[in-house]
């Protein structure tokens, strides 16, 4: 413990001081001749000034012959706060001996509402209170002190200060309202408006920053008023900084916008006496008003009607189509695939976690600050996500050594995505397992947020973020505000689940709809499956309930009825549905001679070493002699686990030497030594994973038999130039592999966790060796067949049993995997009609690419675009009119 | 040497061994940079107009830090954002995504707030500043046994709440750290 807090200490402590000699000479230096301490109370200049208050008021009298009010007193004393740099120049002297003369007229009975409050000998202004809706009109009789200067500043008295809101004594000041119209957006993408309370309070200052304390905390409004100052700005040398007081909730304006709102806006200036001192300097405050009626009866009326000559033409709605322009809001629009309804719904299902559920999920929130962090192993990498997020900015701290030392990782609490609370920016950091790329944060992806983000948690983390979890069960547990049963029924699809039908939906033509009438659907839902509605009176269907459908949603036939409104109705995917209405999208009825997937005994799986657990489907794969690879395969993705036999193996009972290998770019070998497997066996390796539709899962490196060097394994370079090599080999050899079905055992049927599985095998004397003799032998001669591009005596197990088919003597695919278009060359001996298809490996059709395209004698090459084709694992089938057939297997990678 | 200078000259002598020590005092709890650098330079200039009332190097060092250490919390104590907007300063505020060590420092930052305020100050003087407990005791008006101890209950406050990434394999109750 202690060891960790020196090493945060000697942090600090290394820290380079703040300012450097030279800036602490010119400090100094700056601090001029001696430094005589001034003092805030002149007591020659109080005499002065009271000598001339008396001088004046005798006069008064003189001329009135009535009793002097308090209120010159008070502004005797306030003015002694100037002091004697700040001497007021001869027009203030004159204005300010001419205010005094005519001040008597202010109203002053204390009850009344609107009256001024000014206690005599402490110089006290206390706040005025006035009502909330009604301006008072300052009465004041005869000449006012307020002016326009030569900038264009409105120049007025403390007491005509007040009179808008503003108390100040020449030294502090204190403003506080109601602000107008703060725009606000609402979670749901619609924008609400408050009004929030802004207060600004500045003290005496003297130094060389002032401090300004700002708030927006909601008080019990006494002095408000019914007119706004839209922005706050101060004219200094260096400081020319803007303060928007309208929309107080972002202070980011350009400066841009105070050139374009100015003419809007009357300027009201103020100026504070500074504290005397070495650097201080006055402050000068613009409070820009906009010119409203009631801020103009607020104005003495001397020079009200100056003001309202110059501002009142002013359009005010001209000022608020800016200000809409410059409002934050439009900054940060949301993406345009989420549309607002889209985001009202979302936000209803948002879930507000206490502070102890958010630390179960490794969230640690404070009120303005929150970090997380987690690991997931992924694809053979050990992803690190660390999120610090503060008021105004997310960071990604990568690579902390701190990260490495967390023992335990949690998929479950692994977020799916960071958004802001309005949706308007998302990071989407965790890709599912159909995804190539993987947890890339920079590579979001925003559409695939948008399609799945219905089958997501949002949980508020910071008022100004969501995290978005996968419904997890694990997580209803930590959280008690987590959604209890699921949110949808499509929250039970995985996300790769769910695309695959999204991509399966027909979009019938017109015509066919008609042939619709004759069956009867069993179900009504969305786009994204989030609400199904079952059509409960049809006696043949089977999925009556959600998680029926759930089971049978790939033996269903989802057609899109409105592209619009996204309505998919279903039907059962029966032999007389696909004849009468699906014949043209579908083939007549899957093709399942296709592929002929391997089934597994018992003995055989155990020989492969294919087990089923509660956590889903384990395949191990070899990928040295020393190393191997255990593969959890489950709904919601896989896990992989390397474990490594001893390099050097010792006599006796010392311990093998431990492997450390970097774990930067592949595996973590360093946890998961496991001294059992020094005698272990060895089991082959699958070359790729798909779920049962073909979507690949993962891709091994095809261990060729030469094993790597252990120095070598180290070497990121020599790693991944192998891998590279390993893949294109791979590729070559796609049409060979057995693809061997892995169903789901009869005790986890049950569970939504368990998934079926192909894993392809590359049919190498180690696989041969797992398999029964028979099925081992009958694999081989069809194998040797393929090799030496023989015609087979049978042709059960691999596709068409090579490249060629009676007349058919070539047929080659490339690229191979596919991108966004692929070319074919088919040779022929003869003149045929050809059908080329694309199919997948369930024997349904997925685009016909040509129908009856007549073909000359010779060798041909056709190109067809494939960039919407989704990602998977597709044959390639050429029929001919006479009936020869072949096909070849193609891989679609996202491009 | 005219007065002034001489002045300046004096005060420097007497300030420049101190210097490193109070920025690193004001830096630890002041997160941003240019309103570290204002409280440090306001140190400087309240001393610098006091001078001729400090004469020995000790009581410099106690005037200084209470001094900072009044200005420190007066910032900390005002929980509200002032509310200038300055570009160049809330790209400083923002940039907690640099190294390693300067992540450190955040993170120490924000735990060392969670502590009471003599706790705080006894522990960064004590480990960061290097004051003596000596020092510490004057600055504080306590007995050194009173400082030992608030630095030690400072220490476990502070690895609580910085361990708590550390034991969250361990702790299965879900609380990482009391507030």
């Amino acid at each position: 413990m202690n060891d960790k807090l020196q090493a945060y200490f000697d942090v600090a402590r290394a820290q380079e001081p703040v300012m450097d000699k030279t800036e602490l000479e010119n400090l100094l230096g700056r601090t001029g001749v001696v430094v005589k301490k001034k003092r805030w109370f002149n007591l020659n200049i109080f005499i002065t000034m009271i000598t001339l208050s008396a001088c004046t008021l005798a006069v008064w009298l003189l001329i009135t012959n009535q009793p002097a009010p308090e209120v010159i007193l008070a502004e005797t004393e306030i003015k002694t706060g100037s002091g004697t740099e700040n001497q007021p120049d001869v027009k203030d002297k004159q204005q300010q001996q001419a205010r005094i003369i005519h001040e008597p007229s202010i109203r002053m009975n204390s009850n009344e509402p609107g009256a001024m409050k000014i206690e005599g000998s402490t110089g006290v202004l206390q706040l005025p209170v006035y009502g909330n809706n009604d301006a008072p009109e300052v009465e004041m009789t005869g000449q006012s002190k307020a002016y326009i200067n030569e900038s264009g500043y409105v120049v007025l008295s403390d007491e005509e200060l007040a009179g808008l809101g503003i108390i100040t004594n020449g030294n502090t000041l204190t403003y506080a309202n109601i602000t107008d119209r703060g725009e606000r957006q609402t979670g749901n993408g619609l924008t609400s408006f408050m009004y929030p309370f802004y207060k600004i309070e500045i003290e005496e200052h003297g130094s060389s920053r002032t401090n300004i304390t700002q708030t927006n905390e909601a008080e019990i409004i006494t002095g408000s008023k019914t007119f706004w100052p839209a922005l706050l700005t101060r004219i200094n040398k260096k400081d020319t900084s803007v303060q928007a007081i309208e929309h107080n909730v972002s202070a980011e304006y350009p400066k841009l916008f105070q050139h374009e709102v100015a003419s809007f806006l009357v300027p009201v200036f103020v100026e504070l006496k500074a504290k005397p001192g070495p650097l201080s300097h006055d402050l000068k405050l613009i409070f820009w008003f906009k010119a409203e009626d009631s801020f103009f009866r607020a104005l003495p009326p001397g020079i009200r009607d100056e003001i309202m000559l110059k501002y009142r033409h002013i359009n005010i709605n001209a000022y608020y189509t800016i200000l809409a322009h410059y409002s934050p809001i439009n900054y940060h629009a949301s993406p345009v695939s989420i549309d607002s309804l889209l985001i009202r719904e979302l936000t209803t299902h948002i879930i507000y976690p206490k502070r102890a559920a958010l630390n179960k999920l490794r969230i640690k929130a404070d009120k303005n600050v929150f970090s997380y962090d987690n690991r997931v192993v992924r694809h053979n990498k050990v992803h690190e996500l660390r999120i610090m997020g503060t008021e105004s900015s997310v960071i990604f701290p990568h690579n902390s050594p701190d990260l490495v030392k967390v023992r335990k990782w949690d998929i479950d609490l692994m977020p799916v995505a960071l958004t802001n609370i309005d949706m308007s920016t998302i990071s989407y950091f965790y890709h599912y397992p159909d995804s190539v790329s993987n947890l890339t944060r920079q590579k979001l992806n925003e559409q695939q947020f948008v399609n799945s983000c219905r089958n997501l948690v949002p949980v508020k983390v910071h008022h100004n973020y969501l995290f978005w979890y996968e419904p997890a069960d694990q997580l209803s547990s930590l959280v008690k505000e987590w959604p209890a049963p699921v949110l949808s029924p499509a929250s039970v699809f995985g996300h790769a689940e769910l695309m695959s039908l999204q991509k399966a939906y027909l979009r019938l033509k017109e015509a066919d709809f008609e042939k619709l009438n004759a069956f009867t659907p069993v179900a009504l839902s969305d786009f994204n499956i989030s609400k199904i509605n079952h059509v409960r009176n049809n006696p043949h269907s089977r999925v009556k309930t959600d998680s029926a459908f759930v089971k049978e949603a790939h033996n269903l036939a989802g057609i899109i009825v409105s592209n619009e409104d996204r309505l998919v109705i279903w039907y059962e995917l029966s032999e007389e549905f696909t004849e009468a209405v699906a014949s043209f999208y579908y083939a007549t009825k899957p093709d399942l001679s296709l592929v002929k997937f391997l089934n597994l005994t018992v003995e055989e799986k155990k020989k492969l070493g294919i087990t089923q657990n509660e956590k889903g489907t384990n395949i191990p794969s070899a990928i040295t002699d020393r190393t191997t690879i255990y593969s959890t395969y489950n709904r919601s993705g896989s896990e992989h686990e390397f474990r490594i036999k001893p390099a050097v193996e010792f006599a006796g009972d010392k311990p093998a030497k431990q492997v450390v290998l970097h774990p930067q770019d592949t595996l973590s070998f360093k946890k998961t030594y496991d001294m059992k497997m020094a005698s272990g066996t060895k089991y082959p390796s699958p070359v790729l994973v798909t779920n049962s539709t073909g979507l690949v899962w993962y891709m091994y490196n095809l261990d060729n038999g030469d094993e790597i060097p252990l120095n070598k394994l180290e070497n990121e370079q020599f790693m991944k130039q192998k891998r590279n090599e390993d893949r294109e080999k791979l590729v070559g050899q796609l049409g060979s592999f057995v693809p061997v079905k892995i169903d789901v055992e009869e005790r986890y049927k049950s569970s939504n966790k368990h998934i079926g599985l192909i894993a392809w095998y590359k049919p190498d004397s180690l696989f041969l060796h797992a398999l029964h003799e028979e099925v081992a032998n009958e694999l081989k001669a069809e194998l040797d067949a393929l090799n030496n591009n023989k015609p087979a005596s049978t042709c059960k197990y691999f596709d068409a049993c090579g490249n060629h088919a009676g007349v058919i003597y070539t047929f080659n695919l490339y690229p191979n995997p596919v991108g966004d278009q692929f070319t074919i060359e088919v040779g022929l001996n003869e003149a045929r009609n050809l059908d080329i298809s694309v199919v997948d490996i369930n024997g349904r059709l997925v685009k016909k690419l040509a129908v009856n395209k007549q073909q000359d004698k010779g060798l041909i090459g056709y190109t067809y675009p494939a960039g919407n084709l989704p990602e998977g694992l597709y044959l390639l089938l050429i029929t001919t009119d006479k009936g020869e057939r072949i096909t070849q297997r193609l891989i679609k990678k996202q491009p | 040497m005219e007065p002034t200078r001489a002045r300046q000259q004096y005060f420097m002598t007497l300030y420049e061994p101190l210097h490193a020590r109070l920025c690193r005092f004001v830096q630890t709890l002041v997160w941003d940079k240019e309103e570290a650098k204002d409280i440090v330079s306001e140190t400087i200039l309240v001393t610098y107009e006091n001078v001729e009332n400090v004469r020995d190097n000790d009581a410099l060092l106690g005037y200084m830090f209470s001094v900072a250490s009044n200005l420190v919390n007066r910032k900390l104590r005002r929980k509200k954002f002032w509310g200038w907007f300055d570009p160049a300063s809330a790209q400083t505020k923002r940039d907690t995504s640099g190294s390693e060590s300067s992540l450190m420092r955040y993170e120490l930052n924000l735990a060392l707030h969670k502590l009471p305020q003599k706790q705080r100050e006894a522990l960064v003087w004590y480990e960061v500043s290097g004051l003596t407990m000596e020092q510490i005791a004057g600055l504080h008006h306590m007995s050194i046994e009173g400082v030992k101890s608030s630095i030690s209950r400072a220490r476990k406050a502070l690895a609580k709440q910085l361990e708590w990434k550390e034991e969250l394999s361990i702790n299965t109750k879900g609380v990482w750290y009391e507030r």
